[in-house]
């Protein structure tokens, strides 16, 4: 379509490689990865408008891949859950239960660490908010941010692991 | 460059992401693959955790009662529009008259300007494969751009939705990744009612048509409509488009306007500062940082509603109407206090 021809080729083509190992870091499958690429690309064109500054293409086009990634295990994850009733998996994105599953891993997160993604994610508080409400300084709540995200990260890998691909 | 450091990951997540980052930051994410790699993990595991986000029943229950409202006021105006009597509502003349009274009556229903769009949208389902439709829709789209002729800008926007012509294929797609796709290919700032929820587009397929035909077709699909409101395409219900009742219809403008004179240091700020804002699930109170930091006037908002997550993308709008769209559309409006700007719930006044 028409839209397309004007965002196509905008600078992807210099991050396809760094795309394609990031993806195969990921899935250890050379098929898999490439599909994700495509996925997310498929994914940057809708989007590629709404990007205003150039030098984070590289970025923003590694962040939908991980995102893609991300829903790619917990679908999958989901379907193995539900093999045994028969019931299809829908788009993760809008399941509740993949929403749940997401409850699950915070709930596998030591309380500080699920205290403070649930106050920033589920409480929608900004990290000077939450930095307030614990009494703390506003760097150590972005520092203790940053490393949940990491824990969250890593337990969701856990639960969702790619074997079950 | 040294790398970014933790905490500025976390300032870029609570600033909305990537778009806040600064020349710095955007010279180093270019260049340094362990940044982005980190950057793309902890924003997609943002993104994830704000999925999952549990929904309040407060939040998910408290347009049902509007809706209810909608539905019977939509009813009432479907029933006046279809009366089967040759009365002398301009409407059913338009609608079921000679070529000669649809005349007529289309020079009386421009004269009542917007007044006449309910009660045209309503009959409207009545016309379907029937020649008059395309006469219909051109009245509506005659009410709608006829306030739109005198501003150059505005007149540029109209002019847009007239001539740009595209091609679409979509199946089994959200509404809005519809709306949004067309306004990101267009150029065009269009605003989807953030109080709607609207389904999935099964099948769209257009070739060569005009921008203003394709929103006119989508629309339908879901039973909204647009319009022009706060210098963007607005797109709702008929009812809060265009409803006079304050409680159903989407004020026109926020109370400050008739609270500070244009010659207000703050208020000719907010009329002449233009800004870009692609907010996705922000924080009220990060919207308000960044527009304090853009717009270099003090913005805040009142801490009952700081939390609140807004999703909303506007290119190079002036920031009265930014407030206008971040405000209105959810029950909120702004005022003037002490050269501040402050967003707060009506009814909190």
């Amino acid at each position: 379509m028409e839209g397309s021809r004007v965002v196509d080729g905008a600078g992807f083509e210099a991050h396809l490689e760094s795309l394609r190992s990031a993806a195969r870091r990921m899935t250890s499958s050379d098929s898999e990865s490439e599909d994700l690429v495509q996925d997310c690309l498929a994914d940057a064109v809708q989007g590629a408008r709404r990007l205003r500054k150039p030098g984070v293409l590289g970025a923003w086009l590694h962040q939908i891949l991980r995102r893609r990634w991300y829903d790619l295990l917990r679908r999958r994850a989901l379907e193995r859950r539900r093999s045994g009733d028969g019931r299809p998996a829908s788009d993760a994105g809008q399941d509740p239960e993949a929403a749940e599953l997401v409850r699950r891993v915070l709930a596998a997160l030591d309380e500080d660490t699920r205290r403070i993604l649930e106050l920033r994610f589920f409480q929608s508080r900004s990290s000077v908010e939450i930095a307030r409400q614990l009494k703390r300084p506003a760097g150590t709540v972005r520092s203790q941010l940053f490393h949940a995200l990491r824990k969250f990260e890593s337990e969701f890998t856990r639960l969702c692991p790619k074997e079950s691909l | 460059m040294s790398c970014l450091s933790e905490e500025r990951f976390i300032h870029l997540l609570d600033r909305g992401g990537l778009e806040a980052a600064g020349s710095d930051d955007e010279f180093h994410l270019n260049s340094c693959d362990a940044c982005r790699e980190t950057w793309a993990s902890i924003a997609a595991a943002g993104d994830v955790l704000a999925e999952a986000k549990p929904k309040t029943a407060g939040r998910a229950t408290r347009w049902v009662p509007l809706a209810v409202a909608a539905a019977m006021l939509l009813a009432i105006l479907a029933a006046i529009a279809l009366r089967p009597t040759p009365s002398r509502d301009p409407v059913a003349r338009f609608v079921d008259g000679t070529p000669e009274e649809a005349r007529s009556a289309r020079a009386e229903l421009l004269k009542l300007g917007r007044n006449a769009l309910p009660g045209l949208v309503a009959a409207r389902p009545r016309l379907q494969g029937k020649a008059r439709l395309a006469e219909l829709q051109s009245l509506v789209w005659d009410l709608k751009s006829s306030s739109m002729r005198q501003d150059p800008e505005d007149l540029a926007l109209v002019r847009k939705l007239e001539t740009l012509k595209l091609d679409i294929a979509f199946s089994k797609t959200r509404f809005e990744d519809v709306l949004h796709f067309i306004r990101d290919w267009s150029g065009v700032n269009m605003v989807l009612d953030p109080a709607l929820n609207p389904g999935i587009v099964e099948v769209l397929r257009l070739e060569r048509t005009s921008l203003r035909e394709v929103l006119d077709i989508l629309c339908a699909v879901e039973g909204l409509e647009f319009d022009f409101r706060y210098k963007v395409v607005f797109v709702s219900s008929p009812l809060r488009l265009w409803s006079t009742d304050p409680k159903i219809g989407v004020p026109l403008t926020n109370c400050w306007r008739a609270q500070a004179p244009d010659s207000d240091p703050t208020a000719r700020k907010l009329h002449t500062i233009r800004i870009t804002a692609d907010m996705q699930n922000a924080p009220l109170s990060a919207c308000c940082e960044y527009m304090n930091e853009v717009g270099g006037t003090k913005v805040r908002a009142d801490p009952s509603i700081v939390a609140e997550l807004i999703t909303m993308k506007v290119v190079d709008l002036p920031l009265d109407h930014v407030l206008e769209l971040l405000t209105l559309l959810r029950g909120w409006d702004v005022r003037i206090e002490g050269g501040e700007v402050l967003i707060f719930a009506r009814g909190q006044q």
